[in-house]
């Protein structure tokens, strides 16, 4: 029997030989046996693709927005009761439904826990964010601050100094937050626009400054170009396996999301970085 | 009763922050489908936004027979199809499909090696794609997919075969080796050129 056409290898990745010949046939030929365990890995793959999570595409501002013009949603932050969308419909697509009863936001506390907690995530991130690229261009993150050392062995020495400026900033910024913010809202729009900041800092700093905060390490193997990264992957990747211990503790987190997706992509960057700092010719194929 | 459950009841009785936490929890994986659907991020940012609306619009008939990700996983795939189908994406799947039976294969896809099933799925026609996708990432049954495209199961199982036989030329460099190491074991392999056999260990 001749070999099996691609098509159906293809189709017996996830079924059986329909017929002795064709059972045989791939009994006996290890190319052909080849081909369908190659397809098998192919449909884990895309198995795989399901679980991958990626930034979302919409953002709840603009979503709000049109909730707003879909009259899902009533002005002042309230949201139409979902169970009567005749009267909705009666207001007509574009318009906005009028609020009914108190705003959503009066009932909750202004501040909960939960918030703050979230607001403090997000402060330590774009603190560091902003104190790490401030000392990576050679300014002080915060003038007049001490800083508090955390610094390991393993830790370069101005890593470690921005890290205590870092955790300094966030314990003075937590501090003021409750003074800052009138609403959940308010500070959950902070938190974003934070975020954002944090994570422009971080690409910018992933392109132009790969080894400035980490000196050290580079003349530690100064022959080796690939180093700073390799050990910024290697952190990166004690870093990953955190947060994912923390998100099996609070999958829908949306705080702890966010950090697992921004040191995803952080990992992936300096993966690219890695690949493009190969020798010509080499390149990265598997992580 | 599970969280999901509670969510949903609170932004029925009218609580914005529910409706926006059911967002920020399921956004992630209902946005990645869309992604995945779609492959053009900016059209796909918009159909997305179209699914979060139906989504909420159809909330008052989310019972919790099943799990909420689940339902909103159907709703966004259905009107993913109708979105695309708007933009003619899905027409020459629905009129032209012996054409395009005839037309998987192409000189030189060896060369072009992609890195990522997403990334190859780019290289299928559209309605291998969208087959490919439902079917071996959302896991839809052939059934299921004849009934969404309006094609028949033995039309869907003829554009999976051969996408799959595509997309394993595409991606050989990744299905012709052995799986890959535990996450930080080897953090990267690094091949000289594009001899598979050749890994050396970074770290």
């Amino acid at each position: 029997m001749s070999h099996l056409s691609a098509e159906r290898l293809a189709a017996l990745a996830d079924a059986a030989p329909t017929t002795l010949e064709e059972a045989a046939h791939l009994a006996g030929c290890a190319e052909c046996a080849a081909e369908r365990e190659a397809h098998r890995r192919l449909a884990a793959m895309a198995l795989d693709e399901r679980t991958r999570l990626a930034p979302p595409l919409t953002d709840w501002t603009s979503l709000k927005a049109a909730l707003h013009g879909e009259g899902l949603l009533a002005t002042g932050s309230r949201l139409s009761p979902l169970g009567a969308r005749p009267r909705a419909a009666t207001a007509g697509r574009g318009s906005t439904v009028q609020s009914r009863g108190p705003s959503t936001e009066s009932r909750e506390p202004l501040f909960s826990r939960r918030a703050g907690l979230r607001v403090a995530a997000a402060l330590f991130i774009a603190a560091g964010g902003a104190a790490l690229g401030r000392a990576s261009a050679g300014v002080p993150a915060v003038p007049g601050f001490t800083v508090a050392t955390v610094a390991t062995a393993e830790i370069p020495d101005r890593l470690s100094d921005t890290l205590g400026v870092a955790g300094a900033v966030v314990t003075s910024l937590v501090a003021d937050t409750t003074a800052a913010f009138r609403s959940t809202t308010e500070a959950l729009v902070a938190l974003a626009r934070a975020e954002e900041q944090y994570q422009v800092a971080a690409a910018f700093l992933l392109q132009h400054d790969s080894s400035s905060g980490m000196s050290g390490a580079r003349s530690r193997s100064s022959d080796d170009p690939s180093s700073v990264y390799k050990l910024r992957l290697a952190a990166l990747d004690n870093v990953m396996a955190a947060s994912r211990e923390a998100l099996y503790e609070a999958p829908h987190d949306p705080v702890i999301n966010r950090y697992y997706l921004a040191t995803l992509g952080a990992r992936e960057a300096t993966l690219r970085q890695l690949n493009t700092s190969l020798p010509a010719g080499a390149r990265l194929t598997r992580y | 009763m599970g969280t999901d459950h509670l969510t949903v009841r609170r932004a029925l009785e009218g609580d914005e922050r529910a409706l926006r936490s059911l967002w920020s929890q399921h956004a992630p994986h209902i946005d990645a489908v869309v992604r995945r659907l779609v492959g053009d991020d900016d059209v796909a940012a918009d159909i997305a936004q179209e699914v979060w609306i139906q989504i909420f619009r159809a909330l008052p008939s989310y019972r919790g027979d099943a799990q909420f990700g689940t339902w909103a996983h159907r709703i966004a795939v259905n009107r993913t199809l109708n979105a695309l189908r708007r933009t003619r994406r899905l027409a020459k799947l629905e009129t032209d499909i012996d054409e395009e039976s005839a037309s998987v294969e192409h000189e030189g896809d060896r060369s072009l090696l992609m890195q990522t099933i997403e990334e190859a799925a780019q290289r299928l026609a559209p309605g291998a794609r969208t087959v490919f996708i439902l079917h071996d990432v959302e896991g839809y049954t052939h059934e299921e997919i004849a009934e969404s495209l309006g094609i028949t199961a033995g039309g869907s199982k003829s554009q999976l075969f051969k996408a799959r036989a595509k997309l394993r030329r595409l991606l050989a460099h990744l299905v012709d080796s052995p799986p890959s190491p535990p996450l930080g074991v080897a953090a990267a392999a690094v091949t000289a050129g594009t001899d598979r056999t050749h890994v050396t260990p970074l770290c």
